[in-house]
Parts: structure tokens; C-alpha cells; sequence
């Protein structure tokens, strides 16, 4: 502590060593400002900002070189969104006390943010503004600027106490409990807030809040700002006050509008990008089909010809090949020849019975006609004797095997056909006998051998 | 019962920026010791 009158540091004693003055009472005073600091430093802490504020006003008008008093006032005052008293505050202090003064930094940290303290003093003179309305009794103008001051300096105590005067004063009492509310939030003790809470309360209770409360929901659908030289009445809307539930509907109906965007607009262009792509390959499916089909048909038409060029060639082949072929013809024939020129008249005609002689042409022909005339009688007679023969001693299958080449070198031969079928009969094959004795009537009919084989048919 | 019209009485309005200078230059910051010397001073030149 330093002596009031010569600024020297005062010891124990009531008078001052250097100046000699009496500092009884200037101690107190210290003192009693040191108490009246701590006492608004504890309140500070509590959130009692009002409180504070006058602790530690009241410690200024003691002590004005208080700084820390002034410090604290200076914070005090911006927490409750007085700006310019708290910068006039430190501003003081520095000048009171320049070394060591926190105050500095404070002064620093609001003019290093400039654009935020253009934004303050925005708010500062909108509330002015807000102020005039309301005297004016303009007070939807007062609550439209007073919302746009608080959104940007949210604690602004002053601002909220007005606020809720004139949510009051329309009688939105559901507003003005909650502009009441932050100001408690920020200063727990305002003097203010609390008195209008509970007259708040008891207009809430009261028998007009019905009335109150219709003539709310009445006010709730307009607000009216002004633009220039015009006033603009506008209906809002009450659900905008709970924003949670306006942003999950609003997020809803986006969806929907998208959803609807995507159906309407989207999906069927891409319809029809898959109609068209499926329209392509139908198409070159078709002009694939169409092009095998053509293929198909003149493979067919290839196959066709190479059948019948087949079959030509078969018939072709038929005619030499096989057993009724030419070529087997000709050897036939070599052989009934050999068998001629070897004397060996049963076994040239065996081997021309196995000639097709219409096949024969030419020299074969001629071959063949004169082994025939030469060989055929002669063998048939023998045959017909040795198969007589086998008939008369039972060897029904020799007789059988040497009368059916009779019959084949001799047609004309009725014994030959009738013994060959009773050889059938006697071997008891009476089916090829019985056809055999037909034969024998058909051919031969009113001969002996006819009469015969009729009276052998069984 | 609030008066509205006598509450926005109490209501004043706050201090722009640019009235921060002459809000220093204006206020009074005489507390308890400038008194007391004061009554100290008067008290010497009365005994003189």
C-alpha cells in the first residue's frame, strides 16, 4: 500500500515515515475496497454478474486505483454483452496503472479482432434501433431487430430483458420465459430477469392465459420488417421455432422431391437406354438367326444334292456290287465257263442260274446264251436224275437241293416241280410244299403232274 | 403487475464504439480518497 499523499510504501503505522500523514482512515478505505473486490470476485464466479458488478463498482468509488477491481468490472461487463463499458474500463486501468496490467492484453485481444468488433457495435446501434421502435410502439419492427441483434451478440443481457418485456407485453409468455431463462443463464442473480419471471409466472397462471394463449397462436402467423421505406407483413410459420423438426422434415421432404426426381426424370431414360440396347441385340440376334437360317438352308440344299448324288452312286454301285451286281455277273459267268471248257456241264449252269442275263450286253450276252444253250439241258437232265434218285432213297435235303436248281435251269421241267414238292412234303415242310404243288397247278394245269400235286395239297 | 411503459423507461441505450472516448474523458472516477484528501487539504488550510 502506498501513501495517498507522497506515493511512498506505507509501513504498520497510521502516519506515513516520509510525508508524515495520517493514513488511518486512507487504509480502511483500501481495505474496504479490497473487501468490496473480493466480495464481487466471489460473485463473478458464481455467475452473479449483476452482483458482481456492484461489488465492484462499489470498490471503485473507494479505491479508484483499484486495478484488479477494474479488471474484473471490465470482464464482468463484456460477459454481459457490454461491450464499450468493459473497453472503457480497461482503458482506464491501463492509464491508472500501465506496467503490469492485464487490462493490456484485454485491450489487445478485442482490437486484434476488428471485423468482431465491427459486428459488436453492429448489434450495439440495432439495439438502440430496437429501443426507439419500442418507444415508438413499433414493437414487431423492436422484436425482429432485437432477434437479429441477439443472433449476433447472444449476450447481450439488456437485449434479452427487452425481448422479454415485449413477449410480454404481446403476451407470448412462452418466449419471453425463454428469452428470461438465458439471461439467467449468463447472470443467475439478475435483479431484472427475476422479477419478470415471476410475473411471468402469475400471468401464466392467470385467468386470461387461455385468452392469451389464443390470441398468441393468433400473432404467431405474422411478423412485419421493414425494407427500406416500405413495412412488410409477412405469415410465418410456428413450426420454424423447433428447428430440430424442421430440418428432420425438411431432410424428409427432400428425399421425397429427389425420389420423385429420380423416378420421373431418371428412370425412365434409363428405360429407355435399356430398351435400346435390348432393341441392338434383338436385332443383331435376328440378322444372325436370318443369316444361319440362310446358311442352314443351303447346307440342306448342298445336302440334298449330296444325297442324291448318294443314292445315285449307290444305285450306280448296286448295279455292279453285290451279289445281283454286274461284276458278280461276269464272274459267274468266267466260271460257268470254266466249268464248260472243263466238261463240267452241272456246274457252268449252276453257275448261270446265278446270272441276271438282262444285266448281260454285248459279248457277255452272246457268252452267255451260248453256254446256256449248250449247258443248261444237259445239266438239268443230270441234275434231275441224281435228285430223283435222293428223292426215291429218303435224302428229302439233297433231293430238294438238286430239283430247286432243276426247276431254276428247267422251268418248264412239271416233274422237277412236282417231286420237288413232294421232297417238301416228304421232309415234312408242308408250307414250301404246298406252294410248291400251287406252283405245279398254276403252271402246268390238266397235266398229270397238276392232278397230282392237287390231290397232294394238304 | 409489470408496466411495460414504465419498465422500458429503465431500459437505456447502450454505448456505441465511437463513444468509447468520450465516455472516458466524461467519467467521474473521484472516489473516497480523492475526498479524503480533499478534507485533508481544507482541514490544513483551516488550521493555517
Amino acid at each position: 500500500m502506498k501513501c495517498f499523499n507522497c506515493g511512498n510504501v506505507l509501513s504498520n503505522s497510521d502516519i506515513c515515515k516520509t510525508c508524515g500523514e495520517d493514513v488511518a482512515l486512507y487504509k480502511r478505505i483500501v481495505r474496504l475496497s479490497n473487501a468490496l473486490y473480493n466480495d464481487g470476485l466471489a460473485k463473478a464466479k458464481v455467475r452473479d454478474l449483476t452482483g458482481a458488478a456492484a461489488s465492484l463498482r462499489q470498490s471503485l468509488k473507494l479505491n479508484k486505483n483499484n486495478t484488479d477491481a477494474r479488471n474484473l468490472l471490465g470482464l464482468v461487463n463484456y460477459e454481459m454483452g457490454e461491450v464499450v463499458p468493459a473497453l472503457s474500463e480497461w482503458v482506464m486501468s491501463k492509464n491508472l496503472q500501465k506496467e503490469n496490467n492485464i487490462a493490456g492484453n484485454y485491450i489487445k485481444a478485442i482490437q486484434s479482432n476488428q471485423n468482431r468488433l465491427d459486428t459488436i457495435n453492429q448489434t450495439i446501434k440495432k439495439y438502440n434501433q430496437a429501443l426507439l421502435y419500442c418507444r415508438q410502439g413499433n414493437e414487431d419492427l423492436a422484436v425482429i431487430q432485437l432477434k437479429k441483434v441477439l443472433s449476433l451478440n447472444p449476450r447481450l443481457i439488456q437485449g434479452h430483458l427487452l425481448l422479454s418485456l415485449l413477449y410480454m407485453k404481446i403476451e407470448e409468455y412462452e418466449k419471453a420465459a425463454k428469452s428470461l431463462n438465458r439471461v439467467l443463464k449468463i447472470d443467475t442473480a439478475n435483479t431484472t430477469a427475476l422479477r419478470y419471471m415471476h410475473e411471468l409466472e402469475k400471468l401464466r397462471k392467470g385467468p386470461q392465459s387461455a385468452a392469451a394463449a389464443a390470441k398468441v397462436k393468433e400473432n404467431a402467423n405474422r411478423v412485419a420488417y421493414r425494407s427500406g421505406n416500405d413495412t412488410i407483413i409477412q405469415p410465418t410459420v410456428r413450426f420454424r421455432e423447433n428447428t430440430g423438426l424442421s430440418h428432420v422434415i425438411n431432410i424428409l421432404i427432400g428425399l421425397a422431391v429427389g425420389a420423385a426426381v429420380v423416378w420421373f426424370l431418371v428412370v425412365p431414360g434409363y428405360r429407355q437406354s435399356l430398351k435400346s440396347e435390348m432393341n441392338k441385340a434383338a436385332i443383331a440376334t435376328s440378322e444372325e438367326v436370318a443369316t444361319k437360317t440362310a446358311e442352314i438352308a443351303s447346307l440342306k440344299e448342298s445336302l440334298a444334292t449330296a444325297q442324291s448324288e448318294s443314292e445315285a452312286a449307290k444305285t450306280e454301285l448296286a448295279l455292279y456290287a453285290g451279289e445281283t451286281g454286274l461284276v458278280a455277273a461276269y464272274e459267274n459267268l468266267l466260271t460257268a465257263s470254266n466249268a464248260y471248257d472243263a466238261g463240267d456241264d452241272v456246274a457252268a449252269a449252276e453257275a448261270l442260274t446265278k446270272i441276271d442275263a438282262t444285266k448281260l450286253t454285248g459279248a457277255a450276252k452272246a457268252l452267255y446264251d451260248s453256254l446256256a444253250a449248250e449247258t443248261t439241258a444237259k445239266a438239268a437232265k443230270s441234275l434231275y436224275a441224281s435228285g430223283y434218285a435222293d428223292y426215291q432213297k429218303g435224302n428229302y435235303a439233297e433231293a430238294i437241293t438238286k430239283l430247286s436248281k432243276v426247276v431254276t435251269m428247267a422251268p418248264s421241267d412239271a416233274d422237277a416241280l412236282y417231286y420237288l414238292g413232294r421232297s417238301y412234303q416228304k421232309s415234312g415242310d408242308t408250307a414250301n410244299a404246298n406252294a410248291t404243288f400251287t406252283k405245279v397247278i398254276e403252271l402246268f394245269p390238266g397235266t398229270k403232274q397238276a392232278n397230282n400235286a392237287a390231290a397232294n395239297i394238304k | 403487475m409489470i408496466d411495460f411503459e414504465e419498465e422500458l423507461k429503465k431500459f437505456h441505450p447502450s454505448l456505441e464504439v465511437e463513444d468509447v472516448e468520450e465516455t472516458i474523458y466524461n467519467q467521474d472516477i473521484t472516489d473516497m480518497t480523492d475526498i479524503l484528501k480533499e478534507m485533508m487539504k481544507e482541514l490544513k488550510e483551516k488550521k493555517k
